[in-house]
């Protein structure tokens, strides 16, 4: 059986089109991604601030590739 | 305004990404994610980035107190206002293994010295401490994380004690016994000179070189017959220290 743990949630962040939310498993010391670790089901509870399609959103992992200024 | 959830179930190497759709802007309110060991390369902290349209990391909630062991799954939940008990939940502070056995084990002539096979055992932190099985179930206990580990036991054989038995603790770790092996856990005679039936033990500090390694309790049946433990009680205490002897 998995083991639950809970983690704080930066709070009030409002975030606009093509900004990315990543789950990842990483090295305490490092940072880097730790390889092995598979990420399964995944939901994010959200506002919709602007009531359009969230659905249509992609499901990585992708290549980032910088928008609109980069 | 409405809250939704978005939800994605395909199972991917991390890290697992979510793009938000052109046009929409979100406010996230919680996170829950399943992770699944497939053969991590070490131990590894769950954490979540929020990165703009750039690719630039804009927050990473994770806490490096809150380590997830190497071979472990879990299930996290991210949300406002936790406060993280890092040592609770992941072991990094002290923790407690408790084990009996409350029913008869016998101790044959063929196999004299044996770990006890615990029917119920329990532990404050299982990423600290776990069970397994050698010659009989759950008869292995594990320390699986350095630091100093005390073990106390208690054991009682089947009366009339008129033949000679003994308890000891035995560890891969670095360690030293408390108590002194005769005539305290060796014994020969049935009662104490009082008329109480003898209880033996063992005590043992141990300090870890490597780890994991185990700590479990034995018993041994120096007689030519075969004798029953009717009771056995063990208890470990642990305390977290990162510097392996040498």
């Amino acid at each position: 059986m998995a083991q639950p743990i809970e983690l704080p949630l930066p709070q009030d962040y409002d975030l606009d089109e093509r900004y990315v939310l990543r789950v990842t498993a990483i090295s305490a010391t490092t940072g880097a991604v730790v390889a092995g670790v598979n990420v399964g089901d995944v939901t994010f509870m959200v506002d919709n601030l602007t009531g359009g399609n969230l659905a249509s959103g992609t499901f990585g992992p992708f290549m980032l590739v910088p928008g609109p200024g980069a | 305004m409405a809250s939704e959830p978005v939800r994605s179930t395909a199972v991917v190497a991390a890290p697992k990404d979510y793009s938000i759709p052109g046009a929409q802007q979100i406010r996230l309110l919680s996170v829950r994610a399943s992770f699944i060991d497939n053969g991590a390369a070490s131990d590894w902290v769950p954490a979540l980035e929020l990165l703009d349209n750039n690719g630039n990391v804009l927050a990473t909630a994770g806490d490096k107190g809150v380590t997830v062991t190497a071979g472990s799954s879990a299930d996290v939940t991210w949300f406002p206002g936790v406060k993280t008990a890092g040592a609770a939940s992941t072991g990094t502070g002290a923790a407690w293994f408790w084990a009996t056995r409350n029913t008869n084990f016998t101790v044959t002539t063929a196999t004299p010295q044996r770990r006890i096979p615990w029917t119920h055992f329990v532990t404050s932190d299982p990423t600290v401490f776990s069970v397994t099985t050698g010659l009989a179930a759950n008869d292995t206990v594990n320390g699986l994380k350095a630091g100093i580990y005390y073990a106390s036991s208690q054991v009682s054989w089947a009366s009339p004690q008129t033949y000679p038995h003994s308890t000891a603790i035995v560890t891969d770790f670095f360690g030293v016994s408390g108590l002194s092996s005769s005539p305290v856990s060796d014994s020969t005679t049935d009662t104490t000179p009082v008329g109480e039936s003898q209880v033996i033990h063992d005590t043992m500090l141990a300090i870890t070189q490597a780890v994991p390694g185990e700590i479990s309790l034995t018993v041994k049946n120096w007689d030519a017959s075969n004798h029953n433990v009717v009771q056995a009680l063990y208890a470990i205490m642990y305390l977290p220290n990162s510097t392996l002897v040498t």
